[in-house]
């Protein structure tokens, strides 16, 4: 261990490395476009073996799609594959697995009921003559592995009793020796882990690193992990590499400024103060004080008008999404604080209550929490509001639905091939996303509360969902949306809200958009690059 | 291609357990001697008339993700208490009142099972399968040697005719086939079928959009309770007695029914007529075992296996058809 300290600090190790190392893994000419929409285009990559690998972007910027391409699960439209000296024109998870490339994915389902030895071992348990499973041969392996990373847990011990950080930890152990992976890719491994687990992981990624020449692809969203832990680092931004450079020869501003590009100052293209201006007059229509639930966000304090959209951005984790959920009526329990629907105190009790009261809610899990897979289109637009369109004996009037369907079809420019009649499921994703976005407008709400609404949405139809957004729901309505993505929200909001590790440290208004600077904010750090410690109210602006 | 496009193959396969009907009605009439007769015609939808309302309950049921395995233990305590009630305990009662109390039973019996399952969490299963023990055993110990005598209206339900022509036709059959149109009617076009269907589809998207997913839950019990007595207050009327072994080991003929009407294990799939299809044929399997001289000893495992056979035949063809249409 003390040697691997002094070689991270002092060492300079590329030039080493680059001496002896050999390629692990090369991507050449890379790309891939879906129906027309490039979303990758010719990347180069030389992955060594013995580096940890840093590939960095926004969201959009290609990262995800170049991840499944590494390891099989999507196939490229160009380009070829290298792996170890063998040229591969075919990619599938299987070969992926064979050739030890393993991939820990951002979302895992984690076998709740199992062991922890059981979920190391699982599809490779160590037999006994006969084939019987060795359970205590399992469990002595198992205990090694996890005391290896310093966990001293009982390796018999159920998955659903660890916390969200120690079963993250033990999926990248079971990559790395389970599965003996070669070529190692965390995707976002790092977006659930606190200081203490982080440090731990990457002592760990360090170690096997050196010693055991592995070569480990880390995909990050935070710009200081990702400095302290990577030998190289390369930018994505819009589908293409933008550079790949060592370290030592970047700093942190410098790689802000590569990932955004060039900073767009000002406010966005689509605003004018005109809009701004007879909005101010309007009173307030929703907000809250001092909220705080559990320990997920704490003191949040907005207010969003009538006409106003209001953006809240953070990074994935850091609170913005509990906080939607909270004010939808989705969390169990009570937090602290105020809210506030005109002069009335609304107390969030479910989501049937909220949406009496008018505000509505716009989950991120649009497969898993927002769809009715298996009906039609117009059952999914309409969901739960069929009660608007009964007549006096109680029947669905359906011509008054499918009034409803063309309207929204006509303004949210919905393409249903099949006819509103076929299965939701013949949808694009981005259709699907209307087709939500419609049924809360059917619900004539006061509030819209949108969690990462462009997401998983492609760029035609993004631009134009936002636009609407703008333009059309903000008309009668509050919007406070949340996203990771700064540049959807700076193309919509009169306001962002910057939230960090459950805290508001910064708000900006139109006038002062800069992406560069929200961003930085969203990462934790100031301006001048220091971690804020302290909230900063710059709330006097309006 | 004209005959076969894409929408005619997605009829026909949203709709297959009709051609199933079809295929074993044509292939007895032309195999059986004796089958083809307006008789047997009659006689096969009024048999499966008391099953069918089973199976109509747990299609409610199935569309919303539940299941109740207690509606056979229902079919028979039901209208055992409705009549006990006008007979014995109460006997000042107008005994055709025991037909209303009879429902009354199934939807209370219901509200249990739904209560169990969602304000107590019990996995609809294993609350309805204690509860399918529970009731079997008390129509038991309620009605030792059953009742011979029952008022008049269950058998003007259950076993009375007309004439047409010089055909006898039960009223039965007029009367389970609306109430089939009915429970349609519901589940296409009130908010309470919209919201059963959504909530068996996905219940979380469904909590979150604002229904009331506990409250339908209880009601598709109460509903399917009710279908259940309905069920026995026909079967009842037919055999003109209450007897404590009514409808044993029915529930895995309700089930198989159901499920080969294609009201769909996941929740939110199926279509109610379909379910009545599903019913008419079981009873045309059984009605063709009865007339091919097969051993009686083996007509349980040619039912199941013909059973099994018309599953395999529904998923093979079905799987067949939509990969044609996704091409």
């Amino acid at each position: 261990m003390n040697t691997l300290a002094v070689d991270i600090v002092g060492a300079d190790k590329t030039a080493t490395l680059s001496d002896v190392i050999k390629t692990a893994y090369r991507v050449q000419g890379v790309g891939k476009s879906y129906s027309g929409t490039v979303v990758l285009s010719d990347i180069n990559l030389d992955f060594l073996t013995g580096e940890i690998h840093g590939i960095i972007g926004k969201n959009g910027a290609g990262k995800s799609t170049l991840v499944d391409i590494m390891h099989g699960s999507n196939i490229p439209s160009c380009g070829t594959l290298t792996v170890f000296d063998e040229t591969l024109t075919k990619l599938t998870p299987t070969m992926a697995h064979k050739k030890k490339i393993v991939l820990v994915p951002q979302k895992t389902n984690y076998a709740n009921d199992l062991t922890i030895a059981e979920s190391l071992y699982i599809g490779s348990y160590p037999k006994r003559f006969l084939g019987y499973v060795s359970n205590r041969k399992m469990m002595l392996m198992s205990k090694k592995l996890l005391q290896k990373v310093g966990l001293q847990i009982d390796p018999s011990t159920k998955i659903e009793h660890l916390s969200l950080e120690k079963r993250r930890l033990i999926e990248v152990v079971k990559a790395l020796w389970c599965f003996d992976a070669k070529v190692l890719i965390l995707d976002e491994t790092t977006a659930a882990l606190g200081i203490k687990f982080r440090k731990k992981l990457f002592e760990l990624l360090k170690k096997v690193v050196e010693e055991e020449k592995r070569t480990v692809i880390f995909i990050g969203h935070r710009l200081d992990e990702i400095m302290e832990i990577c030998d190289r680092i390369s930018v994505l931004r819009d589908g293409r590499l933008i550079k790949t450079a060592n370290t030592n020869d970047l700093d942190i501003e410098e790689l802000a400024e590569l990932i955004i590009g060039e900073s767009e100052n000002g406010k966005s293209f689509n605003q004018t103060d005109t809009q701004n201006l007879d909005k101010t007059t309007q009173d307030h229509c929703f907000r809250a004080s001092n909220l705080s639930y559990q320990d997920s966000f704490f003191d949040i304090d907005f207010e969003v008008r009538t006409g106003e959209v209001v953006g809240i951005a953070g990074m994935v984790g850091s609170g913005y999404s509990d906080l939607l959920r909270y004010l939808g009526g989705l969390l169990p329990s009570q937090g602290s604080g105020k809210i506030l629907l005109g002069d009335e105190t609304v107390i969030p009790h479910s989501p049937a209550f909220m949406k009496k009261q008018g505000i509505g809610y716009l989950t991120n899990k649009r497969e898993e929490e927002a769809l009715f897979h298996g009906l039609s289109i117009t059952d999914n637009l309409i969901g739960s509001n069929f009660k608007k369109y009964i007549s006096r004996l109680g029947l669905v009037q359906y011509a008054k639905v499918n009034q409803t369907v063309r309207s929204t079809k006509k303004i949210l420019e919905i393409k249903m091939p099949g006819g509103s009649d076929s299965m939701i499921d013949s949808l694009s994703g981005g259709n699907k996303q209307k087709i939500l976005v419609g049924r809360l407008l059917d619900y004539d709400l006061r509030v819209l509360l949108l969690d990462e609404v462009a997401e998983g949405v492609d760029i035609g139809a993004r631009r134009k969902l936002l636009n609407f957004i703008r333009e059309k729901v903000s008309i009668d309505t509050a919007v406070l949306m949340a996203s990771n993505v700064v540049m959807d929200l700076m193309d919509v909001c009169d306001r962002i809200l910057v939230i960090y590790h459950g805290h508001i440290v910064k708000t900006f208004d139109c006038s002062d958009f800069n992406e560069n600077e929200i961003y930085s904010a969203l990462q934790g750090l100031g301006v001048n690059g220091n971690k804020v410690n302290c909230r900063v109210d710059n709330r006097g602006g309006n | 291609m004209g005959l076969i496009n894409d929408h005619r193959l997605k009829l026909v396969v949203d709709n297959f357990i009709w051609v199933l009907v079809v295929f074993f009605l044509v292939l007895a009439s032309i195999l059986i001697d004796g089958f083809f007769t307006v008789e047997n015609f009659i006689n096969m939808p009024f048999h499966s008339a008391s099953l069918s309302m089973m199976i109509l309950g747990m299609a409610f049921c199935l569309l919303s993700k539940q299941m109740d395995l207690s509606l056979e233990s229902i079919y028979v305590i039901a209208p055992a208490i409705g009549v006990l009630l006008v007979t014995r305990w109460f006997p000042g009662i107008p005994s055709n009142f025991a037909v209303l109390f009879t429902i009354i039973v199934g939807a209370l019996i219901g509200l249990v099972n739904g209560l169990l399952v969602v304000k107590l969490r019990i996995n609809s299963f294993l609350a309805t399968l204690a509860m399918l023990i529970v009731l079997r055993g008390s129509v038991e110990y309620l009605l030792p040697v059953g009742i011979f005598e029952v008022p008049s209206l269950f058998g003007t339900l259950g076993a009375d005719t007309f004439l047409i022509g010089d055909y006898e036709i039960p009223y039965t059959i007029f009367i389970f086939i609306t109430v089939f149109f009915i429970a349609d009617f519901i589940v296409r076009n009130t908010v309470f079928g919209k919201d059963v269907v959504a909530v068996g589809s996905n219940a979380t998207a469904a909590f979150i959009a604002g229904i009331r997913v506990e409250r339908v839950h209880i009601l598709v019990f109460v509903v399917s309770g009710m279908c259940a007595a309905f069920g026995g207050v026909l079967a009842v009327g037919k055999m003109g007695s209450v007897m404590n072994q009514l409808g044993n080991g029915d529930i895995l003929f309700v089930f198989a029914g159901t499920v080969l009407g294609g009201v769909s294990l996941d929740g939110g799939k199926g279509k109610i007529m379909n379910a009545l299809g599903g019913g008419l044929l079981l009873t045309i399997i059984t009605t063709i075992l009865n007339y091919s001289e097969v051993s009686p000893y083996l007509i349980k495992s040619i039912q199941g296996l013909t059973l099994l056979v018309a599953m395999v035949l529904n998923n093979v063809i079905e799987l067949f058809l939509k990969s044609r249409l996704s091409r």
